[in-house]
């Protein structure tokens, strides 16, 4: 079927200081389509959308809409030209209801724009659900909404400012399957009303499911495009992932028999029936897409999020691990997620983010020796190679490798048996990352353990002994370093089956 | 010269500075500001805010607020006198009263503050509320007079030129500087502030470390309240009241932010040594005292403008 056009980007380039992020990109959109942009991290899907939301102004090539050559200054230019883009984290006001929400700041006014017109909010809300048969109640408070609901007032709120071209990122990462049913029916509903709407998604089968086209993008640069009908989820991951793909040397073998860490039935609200057992000496890399489970995961083993049920086992002992407190005191660390909002004290300097979980150690009685904290946090410093100028430099003002290497220091300061590092290669640079695994090398060697999650697959590659994949949740494979490739992995953590 | 360079670099210099202007500039307008006597008086003045700064530093490093000081002040001070008079229980007995007091309403606003997760402006405007309904309630609204002279040498005494409360300000700004530059529940006190969820994987007892900066506040505003009943002469139910506000703009000008994480007991004094230097100084040019709070307010505004300004630079 040949459409017309809606939307053509040709030649994008754009640069951030020493990446290229899109190289000489080209995306093409038919009207009432569905198109799927598809790439592993970092492959340039999100910087592509942001060039097309006005959010990124990029170096080379042109946007054209319905034809005609457009410069988006801003994003409120896209928008006026009916881009809408539904972000994975809404942008909606949970204490208004649903009509305000859609029309929050582009309420009808009277009186020469003094005075809102509530009533033609509420009127126009209403006609606008109807028409695109949302079903939402307009008088409903935001929060008292579904995660689903959300979404369509966050689609619908686009299609209050007409958008003609509608992007949605990982829109279902967080839905429930019969919710994601709803929103494939308002997909196609849109379509046939001539809405063109781009797809990103890490699930190939509902890529497969709802999508008409699809385009993939690797390390910037466009590999590939095609009709769904001639697509399979085996070409689509060979495309993602190309064919230089190698499996990594590991720098050494230290696993015992002996197991460290054992997990029988966990569930709670995030993740179901996790079954998992890390040895000491081991390397257990934790692999799924975001929402996947791991986050939610390790921070349930950690004490951080409560748990429904299940079993934690550690060195042979059933244990209660209801506070981080408690996990520590079971010699368990978590290097978690978000370094700046959950790992480190922004306030402090070098000396005290990394001695600030075991002071007890550098002190006698309440008072601290600064001295013993200095000469302790010296080691580290030379041991992780962290450049900072001295013990007392505020952390605030250290490079993204260097502030990760504190928080890893300030665990390594814990002694823990178990180390959980949760992205700990997030926004660090080649070096640092190097240094990271090193250490983790180091600890195996000593007969540590340590949980590695990752969104990059090439680095759970490189460190793990042992993978498990999640999806939705739950646990979906168990992959041997010898067995695991890089095919096995995406399909489990895409939710396919095991090959 | 590195030293004075590293001096500058400190939290606290610009409010220092500020003092030190008012200072010379009050010395240089009369010929009274800069006698032992008079500073000693501003020194006197300035204890009773003083005290009460000391815990609500700690509050708003931990990124809490403290309304229920002026309040925990006037009930400490009345329930004291209480004890010491009608009661017949002593000075002693009476002090370790007022005291109790402190520790009591802190805790109770802690309490609220961690386990049932009232934000602290509303669990400690509504301590303020009960503490003052109480020492009202408990004195009928009248003052409890004809306390002990033994008593009286708290607020009012001397040892050689200086006052018996200044000496007790600085012996406690000593202790605080040390507890909170020093010690673990100090460092904890500024990690809680600066990011609370980072303390909790950090595996500490966050809700016990909030429940302790509340005691301490509790504490500091009692002494508060002990030192102004004895000057008093009578324990007043409302003797502190509007007195956090003070409070907080003394620890504010000393350079603590309200988002928490960053202060200092020492600026916090120089903080509520600048609101007395301004209000003395003003008081001797024959001021009146309307226009006090006037010069008081512009200079909380400035302090903390100048102060955000910094902060950003410095990012």
């Amino acid at each position: 079927m040949v459409r017309d056009q809606m939307l053509k980007m040709t030649g994008v380039t754009k640069k951030f200081p020493g990446v290229t992020a899109l190289s000489n990109v080209n995306f093409q959109l038919g009207k009432g389509e569905v198109h799927a942009l598809v790439g592993a991290n970092g492959a340039g899907k999100s910087t592509l959308i942001k060039v097309l939301a006005g959010a990124h102004r990029p170096e080379e090539g042109t946007i054209e809409l319905k034809g005609e050559e457009v410069y988006f200054e801003n994003p409120s230019d896209a928008k006026k030209r009916g881009i809408g883009v539904i972000y994975q984290e809404f942008t909606l006001l949970p204490e208004l209801d649903v009509a305000k929400n859609i029309f929050y700041a582009s309420e009808p006014t009277y009186g020469a724009g003094l005075f809102v017109n509530w009533k033609r909010v509420y009127e126009d809300a209403r006609k606008l659900i109807d028409k695109f048969g949302l079903n939402l109640d307009v008088t409903a408070k935001v929060s008292s909404l579904s995660t689903a609901a959300q979404q369509m007032v966050e689609i619908a709120k686009a299609l209050s400012l007409n958008a003609e071209v509608l992007v949605m990122d990982e829109p279902t990462a967080t839905l429930t399957v019969h919710e994601v049913e709803r929103l494939f029916e308002i997909i196609k509903d849109l379509k046939s009303r001539g809405v063109s709407i781009i797809y990103i998604s890490h699930r190939l089968e509902e890529i497969l499911e709802i999508c008409d086209k699809l385009t993939v993008l690797r390390s910037g640069t466009m590999v590939g495009g095609m009709d769904i009908k001639d697509a399979t989820k085996d070409n689509i991951i060979s495309m993602m992932i190309g064919n230089a793909m190698q499996k990594p040397e590991k720098p050494g073998y230290y696993v015992q028999d002996e197991t460290a860490l054992e997990i029988k039935g966990l569930s709670n609200e995030n993740v179901t029936d996790i079954h998992l057992n890390v040895r000491k000496g081991e390397v257990i890399g934790l692999a799924g897409l975001v929402g996947a489970g791991r986050t939610e995961l390790v921070r349930a083993l950690f004490g951080a999020d409560p748990i429904r049920e299940g079993q934690i086992i550690v060195n042979g002992k059933s244990v209660t691990i209801s506070s981080p407190r408690q996990a520590i005191q079971h010699r368990i660390g978590l290097l978690p997620e978000s370094r700046k909002e959950q790992g480190l004290l922004m306030n402090l300097n070098v000396r005290r983010n990394t001695t600030f979980a075991t002071l007890k150690k550098f002190s006698r009685g309440p008072f601290i020796s600064k001295q013993r904290e200095k000469h302790q946090v010296k080691d580290y410093i030379t041991r992780l190679k962290i450049k900072t100028p001295d013990t007392e430099f505020m952390v605030v003002n250290l490079s993204g490798g260097n502030q990760q290497k504190i928080v890893l220091a300030k665990w390594l300061c814990n002694e823990c048996n178990i180390l959980i590092l949760d992205e700990p290669t997030r926004g660090v640079d080649v070096p640092a990352k190097e240094e990271i695994f090193q250490e983790i090398n180091n600890l195996v060697k000593s007969g540590k353990s340590i949980i590695f999650i990752s969104s990059e697959l090439d680095e759970i590659l490189r460190v793990s002994d042992r993978i498990y994949t999640m999806y939705k949740g739950r646990i979906t494979g168990e992959l041997d370093r010898e067995s695991v490739t890089m095919n096995t992995m995406m399909h489990l953590i895409t939710g396919g089956d095991q090959h | 010269m590195t030293a004075w360079l590293q001096l500058t670099k400190q939290r606290e210099f610009a409010a220092f500075v500020g003092l030190l202007v008012l200072i010379v500039g009050f010395s240089i307008a009369s010929p009274d500001f800069f006698t032992t006597y008079n500073l000693m008086n501003i020194m006197r003045q300035a204890s009773i805010i003083a005290l009460l700064a000391i815990g609500m530093t700690f509050v708003i490093i931990a990124g809490g607020i403290d309304l229920s000081v002026g309040a925990i002040a006037s009930i400490s001070g009345t329930l004291a006198a209480q004890v010491m008079i009608s009661s017949g229980g002593g000075v002693f007995v009476g002090v370790l009263t007022g005291l109790g007091v402190g520790i009591a309403v802190g805790f109770v606003n802690g309490l609220i503050i961690s386990k049932f997760k009232v934000p602290p402006i509303i669990a400690t405007l509504a301590l303020m509320s009960v503490s003052q309904g109480l020492a009202l309630a408990v004195t009928g609204g009248y003052p409890v007079s004809g306390l002990p002279d033994s008593f009286a040498w708290l607020g009012r005494g001397f040892v050689g030129a200086v006052p018996i409360p200044v000496i007790i300000l600085l012996l406690m700004y000593i202790v605080a500087h040390i507890i909170l530059n020093h010690t673990k529940f100090g460092a904890y006190v500024f990690g809680l502030g600066g990011n609370e969820e980072a303390t909790r994987l950090a595996g500490l007892n966050v809700n016990k470390i909030k429940i302790w900066v509340y005691v301490v506040s509790g504490i500091t505003a009692a002494v508060s309240g002990l030192i102004l009943a004895s000057r008093l002469g009578s324990g007043q139910p409302l003797a502190g009241q509007g007195m956090e506000l003070n409070a907080i703009a003394a620890v504010v000008i000393g350079g603590a932010s309200v988002a928490g994480g960053v202060g200092g007991v020492i600026g916090s004094l120089i903080g509520a040594l600048i609101m007395s230097v301004l209000n003395n100084g003003l008081d001797l040019m024959n001021i009146n005292s309307y226009y006090q709070m006037i010069f008081t307010g512009i200079i909380l505004a400035l302090a903390v403008a100048s102060q955000s300004k910094k902060r950003k630079r410095g990012k």
